[in-house]
């Protein structure tokens, strides 16, 4: 899988869509290569990270006028964070962890420079990085470099969800324009560092963890960026399903559900406004719910919620209904990207589509055999087309709704200044870039460290 | 301009049809903003077959208001950023009706069928343009939970079995169910979802009362048994006729309250068996 991967990154420098190919042979790599020896829970979803996060790479390639030669960098970091999760020793997990968050922090950079923005953006990812390195020490010092994650502990349990807390609010990028890093790199790294808290973290932590991600899957729907609160969303989701599957809710393989229909829904994103399909797809992207991707597994965690019956139950399903409720505000208008020719129509409906079919029928995303997951509760066939039937003869009833009404409502517009004021304070290139060689310092001087022990 | 094939005279301004910008007003964006719309310049129209079906914004209006509040600040200042697409009718239509079927396919008993009743009514409301309405989508979820099911048909059998949520079970969680109950319907009242202009709103104002009521109110109806049926719609017809005139008295009332109420609500829920 990760030479498919470093030929594609190759690929994309040469400035050519086809790496995208080389992306999908990844992803059935991933699949065909799947278990790789990790403690039972992590295979499954790191399976599910390793086939969704080169097809996401690809759907990029395919469905975003950008150069493709920007996606090289963030392919390779992608790459080195997949790494993070699969070594089962600590000494090896920092250096491959850093390497990716350089590569997302190189990728971030504007032409403009270090804009504000970006210094923001790259604050957090470095002090998200500090608490991952804070917690891989703890983990060490009290249980020795072997047996990564199940060394983790309670203090670094904490200390690695505080790092994915930070992590999941970085996941858009810097700005829309510059979300590569983010969308590849630090969501993988989020995925990963999820599978790990999952599978090393004690049931405190496990507790605590569903109320930060109850709060991030809620908060992230009255975002205004669509692509941070797509991210934060699907993130907070996983780390929902991670975090109850291992306290025994029903949601059991939802992993893959997840990554499946937040890698559709940054497809529908992709492609919102751009062209019949695409209007399309910015309608159910930013509607109510209804032919989200992600809807299948909203409603699996929500069939957990109201079987576990305690008062976590109660808060997931509020945080799932005000997480969905808030899409809906951010419906709309989109911005038109560029004209499309036959061949790009041709993508964009067949992105469509999938999202689409995942978004209606669940049952499809249980379809490779090797894929654990158990759609349980879901409509019949005909239910579903139904909902399908009824869509398509109101498209053909235009005095339905009047046509001078526009979807959306304008979101609230908090004021931040004072904290925007401060982080732009701290994160100046004077602070940055010792923090960034003190990262790589640590992550070399504990790689080194294993290299003499004779772990690596 | 991308997008925009020219001809030979080419594009330099996009004209917007008059009555697209300048009778009615966008939501989101300030008067003075429309005021300087209205004194933009006009180019010429846009030549040839251009994009049937869009409305197009000019320059100068999207220069006037950068940023839609629901777009990010880099989102507003990406390249193409002056010109806006807008979800079409039809599109919006389709999927107002979906939605709307989707609610009926929960109403009747499908697996998972109340988060088909609130994605339904949600979509429906979003297609419309309105607020989607919170609290009454929790109100809803909240009902599944205090019956440890998401389907309708099974709420309906164990109202049947043991009487309506409203009505069963110890005091603290009928009364956690009666807030969240008159959370919902504050709600609903408050924003005039019965008197909305479009024919789909309306529609789903209704069907979300009807499921609020199947789901609180009344006994779940037995198969074969219409007087149950008669009973939920007779509650229902009340419920809606309740909220229609109880609009205008609790219109000023704050916007946090229904949410308070539910709060408050599913804590006694929670806490009460």
């Amino acid at each position: 899988m990760a030479i498919f991967m470093g030929l594609s990154a190759l690929m994309a420098l040469f400035g050519t869509r086809l790496a995208a190919l080389p992306l999908s042979a990844a992803a059935i790599m991933a699949a065909r290569e799947a278990p790789w020896g990790l403690p039972a829970g992590a295979d499954e979803g790191l399976v599910s990270v390793a086939v969704w996060v080169p097809l996401l790479a690809a759907g990029w390639l395919l469905l975003v006028p950008v150069a493709p030669r920007r996606l090289a960098l963030p392919v390779l970091g992608a790459t080195a964070a997949l790494g993070a999760g699969v070594v089962p020793n600590a000494t090896a997990v920092l250096g491959l962890w850093v390497l990716a968050t350089a590569t997302a922090v190189v990728s971030s950079v504007t032409p403009g420079g270090w804009t504000p923005s970006v210094r923001r953006w790259v604050l957090g990812v470095v002090a998200s990085d500090l608490l991952l390195v804070a917690a891989v020490v703890t983990a060490a010092v009290s249980e020795g470099f072997e047996g990564w994650p199940m060394t983790l502990g309670r203090a670094g349990s904490i200390l690695l969800l505080g790092s994915l807390a930070v992590r999941i609010l970085l996941t858009g990028g810097p700005g829309e324009g510059t979300s590569e890093g983010g969308l590849l790199v630090v969501r993988t790294q989020a995925a990963v560092g999820m599978l790990l808290l999952g599978v090393g973290a004690p049931e405190l932590v496990l507790r605590l963890s569903i109320v930060i991600f109850a709060l991030g899957m809620a908060g992230g729907g009255v975002v205004r960026s669509r692509p941070r609160s797509d991210g934060g969303q699907e993130l907070a989701l996983l780390g929902l399903v991670v975090a109850t599957a291992a306290l025994g809710w029903d949601v059991q393989g939802w992993v893959w559900g997840v990554l499946a229909g937040g890698t559709l829904t940054h497809y529908l994103r992709f492609i919102a406004g751009r062209d019949q399909a695409g209007r399309l797809a910015a309608g159910v992207a930013y509607g109510g719910g209804l032919g989200l991707p992600l809807l299948p597994a909203i409603v699996a965690l929500m069939h957990g919620a109201v079987s576990a019956g305690d008062a976590y139950g109660a808060l997931v399903l509020a945080s799932l209904g005000v997480g969905l409720a808030g899409r809906a505000r951010k419906a709309g208008t989109f911005p038109l990207r560029r004209s499309v020719g036959g061949l790009s129509l041709a993508r964009s409906t067949a992105a469509l589509v999938v999202a689409l079919g995942v978004g209606v029928w669940a049952p499809v995303l249980a379809r490779p055999e090797w894929v654990s997951l158990e759609v349980g509760a879901w409509p019949q066939a005909m239910a579903v087309g139904a909902v399908a039937m009824g869509g398509l003869l109101g498209s053909q009833v235009r005095t339905l709704i009047p046509s001078g009404e526009q979807s959306g409502e304008p979101l609230p517009q908090p004021a931040f200044g004072w904290g925007i004021r401060l982080v732009d304070r701290v994160a100046s290139p004077a602070i940055l870039v010792p923090a960034l060689a003190v990262l790589a310092f640590l992550a070399a001087g504990i790689w080194g460290l294993g290299l003499v022990r004779g772990f690596l | 301009m991308p997008g925009v094939r020219g001809g030979q005279a080419g594009a330099g301004v996009l004209r917007l049809l008059r009555r697209a910008v300048e009778t009615r007003e966008r939501p989101s964006v300030d008067v003075r903003r429309h005021h300087t719309t209205a004194r933009a310049a006009r180019g010429t129209p846009l030549p040839g077959r251009g994009l049937p079906g869009l409305l197009l914004e000019p320059r100068s209006f999207a220069a006037a208001a950068p940023a839609h509040p629901s777009a990010s600040g880099g989102a507003a200042r990406a390249a193409s950023d002056h010109l806006k697409i807008f979800v079409q009718p039809n599109i919006r239509s389709g999927l107002a009706v979906a939605g709307l079927a989707a609610c009926l396919v929960g109403l009747l008993g499908a697996d998972g069928g109340i988060a088909w009743v609130v994605v339904g009514i949600w979509t429906t409301r979003a297609a419309c343009g309105r607020p989607v309405g919170a609290a009454w989508g929790l109100a809803c979820l909240l009902a599944g939970f205090r019956w440890g099911t998401l389907s309708v048909a099974d709420v309906f059998a164990a109202t049947r079995a043991l009487g309506p949520a409203l009505f069963t079970g110890p005091l603290g969680l009928r009364v956690g169910m009666a807030l969240i109950l008159t959370g919902a319907l504050l709600e609903d009242s408050r924003l005039g979802r019965l008197r909305e202009r479009s024919v789909a709103e309306r529609a789903a104002a209704v069907a979300g009362l009807v499921a609020l009521v199947g789901l609180f109110v009344v006994p779940g109806p037995a198969a074969g048994g219409p007087e149950e049926v008669v009973w939920w719609a007779a509650s229902s017809a009340g419920v809606v006729a309740l909220v229609a005139l109880a609009g205008r008295w609790v219109k000023a009332s704050p916007s946090w309250l229904p949410f308070a109420l539910l709060a408050a609500g599913a804590g006694l829920v929670v806490a009460g068996p």
